[in-house]
């Protein structure tokens, strides 16, 4: 049997800011496909917030990061580190 | 090292940036020192809550300080620290620092400093307010995606 799909693994992204009034968690965790790009885990968490117009707005406003830096739309996820959602941002 | 970045939550201190930014050299610093004020938008203001995302904040800080010193010389010396946590009103959420031979330099680089986190760093704060609701205030977005 030939399964074209890659393997899935599970990805945790940590929550912050006002992300933070719509989950109760301070994370979520979702299983995903090891080809997966940053696109496709936003269409997979909009999916979470569907009955939710707030945070899926916020979602759309919104980028993917590691510890270290700012993802873009198009690049995979990378593995073995945890991923964080980051609203816009205002700091001072 | 020319260059000092953090996120605590204790309060802040001036005197460390300033003390940090001293060179003989250097015959200005600029010091910035942001406070959570009473009022927003309208609404009394109690006071605001700061969220961080500690590694990247630091790592954003880094990056930004490097920028400024490239542009402004090399021997620009560079001071950033921002609180998170719950702060009253008055209380000292950010501050900056900036020395450098000249006044001028160390203006801009202060303010470049000071603008670029907050457009950049990975920083949200959630004010609460007197008749006891609380929001979280629009930001800057860090995604450039249609």
């Amino acid at each position: 049997m030939n399964n074209a799909a890659t393997p899935a693994r599970e990805v945790r992204i940590n929550l912050f800011g006002g992300f933070r009034q719509f989950h109760d968690q301070p994370a979520i965790s979702i299983e995903i496909e090891r080809s997966a790009t940053v696109a496709t885990l936003r269409g997979r968490i909009a999916e979470l917030f569907e009955d939710d117009a707030n945070a899926r707005a916020l979602l759309k406003a919104s980028a993917f990061a590691t510890d270290r830096r700012v993802l873009g739309e198009d690049e995979g996820i990378p593995a073995d580190e945890e991923l964080a959602l980051l609203p816009p941002v205002c700091g001072g | 090292m020319n260059i000092h970045v953090g996120t605590t939550d204790q309060p802040l201190d001036a005197a460390a940036a300033l003390e940090f930014c001293a060179a003989p050299g250097h015959g200005a610093v600029d010091l910035f020192i942001g406070r959570v004020r009473d009022f927003n938008q309208g609404k009394p203001v109690l006071g605001v809550s700061y969220d961080l995302h500690e590694a990247l904040c630091r790592n954003v800080f880094r990056e930004l300080a490097e920028e400024t010193v490239a542009q402004w010389g090399s021997d620009t010396r560079l001071w950033l620290t921002h609180r998170h946590g719950r702060l009253d009103v008055g209380e000292a959420s950010v501050i900056a620092a900036a020395s450098s031979p000249h006044r001028d330099e160390a203006f801009r680089a202060c303010r470049q400093l000071v603008e670029q986190m907050k457009h950049r760093a990975p920083i949200w704060k959630q004010e609460h307010y007197t008749d006891g609701d609380s929001e979280w205030v629009q930001g800057h977005a860090l995604c450039s995606h249609g």
